[in-house]
């Protein structure tokens, strides 16, 4: 039934078509202007026809464009990684010299520091020096000392081995020390007593002080029998009565207390600032301070 | 000489190529467009419509169709054009086809041949837009289905479903015993 269908379609009546409708179609004829439909078209085909290759070809110099830009990327990339790693490595050589500055000035600095220790010891031994020449300039007082004082004693030795088999007279002896010590102390006290009212100044010499002393007898030692035979009154009396060495006129009572202010020259005996007196001496020694005697 | 020739020449400015291409083309267009509009003075305004508008398209053919497939385009848009403005719907009517096939020099033979004929036709009216200018441009006008697919814008296998639907319908519509049999009741 669809082909019959189908035959009857395609067996459609014609249409004849009246008569003019060709002469009026013909007479309507309105073409373009033969310039422009001649070259529109020329061109259009040209194009069609040289498509493939132009596109072909404008692809293969994009590549190439691309590959060359591509190299110049790289290159520039490598040439940038060859700066970066100068710039390391001088950077690397840079801290290593740091490293080396920093040990040199830690060596500087050690040796600095010795050679502030060796200044420090330097002014330590000048000061020393400059004791010791004190010291050195001490010494010719300090050796007349020595032989006065050796002196003494040897002729101590001989009055001693003299009177070495006498009883009494070592009785004797032993009573003159006695009395000579009592003597010192008696001195001392009253040349305290006179500076106490004189602004802590000693006298400057024995007769200065006769009211404190109250008799001049006190100023013989027992054994000095050719002082001990003057009178006791103060008339007449002159330093060279005394038997003590008065060895600290016009000193100030602030003087260290272990100062000698007073000196049996027969016993040794010495009176201190403080007072006491010691006949003997034992471990203590006499030194020179400030250009005075004292007993450490 | 071809018509892609004759057309070339056209273009080129040759009126005696264009009047050969109407000459060789103008009724099949007047055909076409005469049985989709229905009265002679249509058909002949839209030819001429037609025509005006390959002369000015001319320029633009590349000739990838044949030149008569290419000018089916026109007329079908321009008859496209031409019916949405008047709002066409039904022009043709069934003693119009009657009139068709009983005074041209008819291919049927026999009475009841005719009588399917004009029923077929008539059918072939009814149906819709789409269908109808598909059955037109490949039974009518002779068109291949590819030439009919390219004038209509549309894949070849829509045109044959198309085509395929309006079988259906025609022959579901012109099923009664003496169509199928031919004999006369």
């Amino acid at each position: 039934m669809s082909e019959r269908i189908e035959n009857i379609l395609r067996r459609a009546p014609k249409m004849k078509a009246p008569a003019g409708l060709a002469q009026t179609l013909k007479s309507d004829i309105a073409l373009p202007r033969a310039s422009a439909t001649a070259n529109t078209p020329d061109f259009w085909a040209g194009f069609r026809r040289w498509f493939p290759g132009f596109a072909t070809a404008a692809l293969f110099l994009t590549c190439l464009v691309a590959l060359g830009v591509q190299q110049r990327v790289l290159s520039n990339l490598r040439h940038e990684r060859g700066q970066l790693e100068a710039a390391a490595s001088e950077r690397q050589q840079i801290t290593e010299a740091s490293r080396t500055g920093q040990g040199q000035a830690q060596a500087q600095a050690a040796q600095l520091a010795q050679l502030r220790k060796d200044n420090a010891e330097m002014q330590q031994l000048r000061a020393t020096v400059a004791q010791l020449r004190e010291q050195l300039q001490q010494l010719p007082a300090l050796r007349a000392e020595h032989q006065r004082l050796a002196a003494q004693a040897k002729a101590m030795e001989s009055n001693v081995s003299g009177t070495s088999n006498d009883p009494f007279a070592e009785a004797q002896d032993k009573a003159q020390r006695i009395q000579c010590v009592s003597n010192m102390k008696q001195i001392g006290l009253g040349l305290r007593m006179w500076a106490n009212d004189h602004g802590d100044v000693m006298p400057p010499d024995f007769l200065t002080a006769q009211n404190e002393l109250n008799s001049p007898k006190i100023l013989a030692c027992p054994s000095d029998s050719a002082r001990t035979k003057r009178p006791g009154t103060w008339t007449g009396f002159t330093p060279a009565d005394a038997t003590y060495e008065f060895l600290t006129p016009n000193v100030s009572e602030r003087e260290p207390p272990q100062t000698i202010i007073t000196r049996c020259p027969i016993h040794g005996t010495v009176g201190l600032l403080d007072g006491s007196v010691h006949q003997n001496l034992g471990n203590l020694r006499t030194t020179t301070k400030n250009g005075r005697l004292t007993l450490e | 000489m071809s018509d892609l020739r004759l057309c070339e020449r056209a273009r080129a400015g040759d009126e005696t190529a264009a009047a050969e291409l109407i000459d060789l083309h103008y009724e099949r267009i007047y055909a076409y467009l005469r049985r989709l509009s229905g009265n002679d003075a249509d058909a002949e305004d839209l030819t001429q419509r037609t025509f005006l508008k390959v002369w000015s398209a001319l320029a633009s053919f590349r000739g990838h169709s044949a030149f008569s497939t290419w000018a089916h385009g026109i007329a079908h848009n321009v008859y496209v054009d031409w019916r949405r403005r008047k709002s066409v719907t039904d022009p043709q009517t069934d003693e119009w086809w009657a009139t068709c096939v009983a005074d041209g020099p008819s291919p049927f033979e026999d009475a009841a041949e005719r009588e399917l004929a004009e029923r077929v036709y008539t059918l072939v009216n009814q149906l819709d837009e789409e269908t109808r200018e598909a059955i037109h441009l490949h039974y009518y006008q002779g068109l291949s289905l590819s030439e009919t697919s390219e004038v209509l814008n549309v894949p070849t296998s829509t045109l044959k479903y198309r085509l395929r639907e309006a079988l259906n319908t025609l022959r579901s519509q012109t099923a009664e015993p003496k169509f199928l049999t031919g004999e006369r009741s």
